[in-house]
């Protein structure tokens, strides 16, 4: 069981779904995602011959990171600068 | 009138976009008004830029991902920006910035966190010195999202989010930003946007921006007319409507995608959309890696992958005198049916001096055909 990101939907509505262990991405009809399958959720997917055959969703690191990404970013939109910008 | 293109270069680019290869594996081959230049004439030529402002803008072959690379030369200093990093299973971008011998990397900005646009960040990041990440304010949670925050923050790199109506100068490189007005639920949408002005030359990023985008962005008045449009969505049908490219006005479009790519980038209806408006279709596809460069007056558009740029691809700027038929070359000064009949049998040509070698064309009609500047070797 590999751990998954759902990074986004295609044009003609497949899942893209990022396998960092694999370095690998992978296309899966919407419809096979878990019903609270959003953008941005973290799976766990079962993989055989180059598909992926099962999908869970990862509730616990979907949380860990949201909770990571939200306190970094809010730490560096706190020191948003530009060099280069106009004044 | 495309009166920007001087001339058109075509590069065979020996270049190997993966780990370990050359960092300098360019080898072009290269005509330039009839004159064969060699390698070190082109590097004669970048050293001879150096004393003057120009703008390489790279359409970096990534596949289906993007990323483009900005190299302005201002005042004997290098400024280097880049417009999304490529996947985020690849190195090609930084390959490919290592091939150009870069360290320093003045402003990467990603248009919006998918990670065929953020794929790189965190590699760039740790193998360049980066000065300034410009991201759109919407967070994803995936890892290389995370993880190129965590470089951000670990480096102390500065960091914005730039908005509609600000302008940035880089040197005489004047950048404004089109869009987001306002984060949205769709991320391709929320694409930054933006027109770079350099000189009297324009160019035009709307990353994965969609219709809804670029409704947004014609409806707010600015200012999107653009010599060089970067096709939102890798050509997509989602991208590229007939309104915005009647507002954009470009001379040239550009798209990023991967060959065979299984979205079926660019759609056949914007490519029609663009051959429809005799603009010159570009693609990293079909192209490998563009360069634009211009002097802020005039631009050559040069592409790795020689064989697949005909004139009709620059709007018809030359004739190829080794490919064109008949007819076609009765269009060059003092060419009739006989001396294209003639021409076509001495073939080929390695320069347009060689027309001489047709009994009746003197030095006198050779001056006339190359100041007509229709005839030319290679195309």
């Amino acid at each position: 069981m590999y751990s998954g990101y759902l990074d986004r939907f295609t044009d003609t509505n497949d899942a893209l779904i990022l396998v960092d262990a694999l370095q690998q991405q992978f296309h899966v009809p919407a419809d096979l995602l878990p019903t609270d399958s959003t953008v941005g959720t973290w799976l766990l997917v079962d993989i055989e011959e180059d598909n992926i055959v099962s999908i869970q969703i990862d509730v616990d690191k979907t949380q860990a990171i949201t909770n990571e990404v939200e306190e970094r970013m809010q730490r560096l939109k706190s020191r948003k600068s530009s060099r280069f910008k106009r004044s | 009138m495309r009166k920007n293109i001087v001339a058109y270069l075509t590069l065979v680019i020996g270049l190997l976009i993966f780990s370990g290869c050359s960092h300098d594996s360019i080898e072009p081959t290269t005509k330039i008004d009839d004159k064969e230049i060699d390698n070190s004439d082109i590097q004669k030529v970048d050293q001879q830029a150096t004393s003057q402002s120009t703008l390489k803008v790279h359409y970096i072959d990534v596949g289906q991902a993007d990323a483009t690379l900005l190299q302005l030369v201002d005042q004997n200093e290098t400024m280097n920006l880049l417009i999304d990093t490529g996947d985020w299973n690849a190195t090609d971008v930084v390959t490919y910035l290592y091939s150009k011998n870069i360290k320093d990397i003045d402003i990467v900005t990603v248009t919006h966190p998918h990670a065929d646009h953020i794929g790189q960040l965190e590699k760039i990041i740790e193998g360049f010195s980066v000065t300034e990440v410009w991201m759109n304010g919407e967070t994803a949670t995936s890892q290389v999202f995370a993880n190129s925050l965590e470089a951000i923050e670990k480096r102390s790199i500065d960091y914005y989010e730039p908005e509609v109506g600000d302008v940035f100068d880089i040197g005489p490189l004047e950048i404004t930003i089109l869009h987001p007005d306002s984060l949205t639920g769709n991320t391709n949408n929320n694409s930054l946007a933006m027109r770079l002005q350099y000189g009297e030359i324009s160019f035009l990023f709307t990353g994965d921006a969609e219709q809804l985008a670029e409704n947004a962005i014609l409806a707010s008045g600015a200012n999107i007319q653009a010599n060089i449009l970067h096709l939102g969505h890798h050509g997509s049908n989602t991208s590229s409507t007939s309104d915005f490219l009647q507002a954009v006005n470009p001379e040239i479009a550009i798209y990023s995608a991967g060959v065979d790519n299984s979205y079926g980038h660019p759609d056949v209806e914007v490519v029609d959309r663009i051959s429809e408006r005799d603009v010159p279709l570009y693609g990293t596809d079909t192209h490998g890696t563009i360069i634009v460069e211009t002097d802020g007056k005039t631009y050559t558009v040069m592409t790795q992958k020689q064989g697949t740029l005909s004139q009709q691809s620059v709007g018809k700027s030359c004739l190829d005198i080794n490919t064109a038929n008949a007819e076609e070359l009765q269009e060059i000064t003092h060419i009739g049916p006989a001396f294209a009949k003639a021409l076509i049998e001495l073939r080929p040509y390695r320069t347009v001096d060689e027309l001489t070698n047709i009994k009746g064309v003197g030095p006198g009609r050779l001056h006339d055909i190359k100041s007509q500047g229709l005839a030319c070797v290679g195309g």
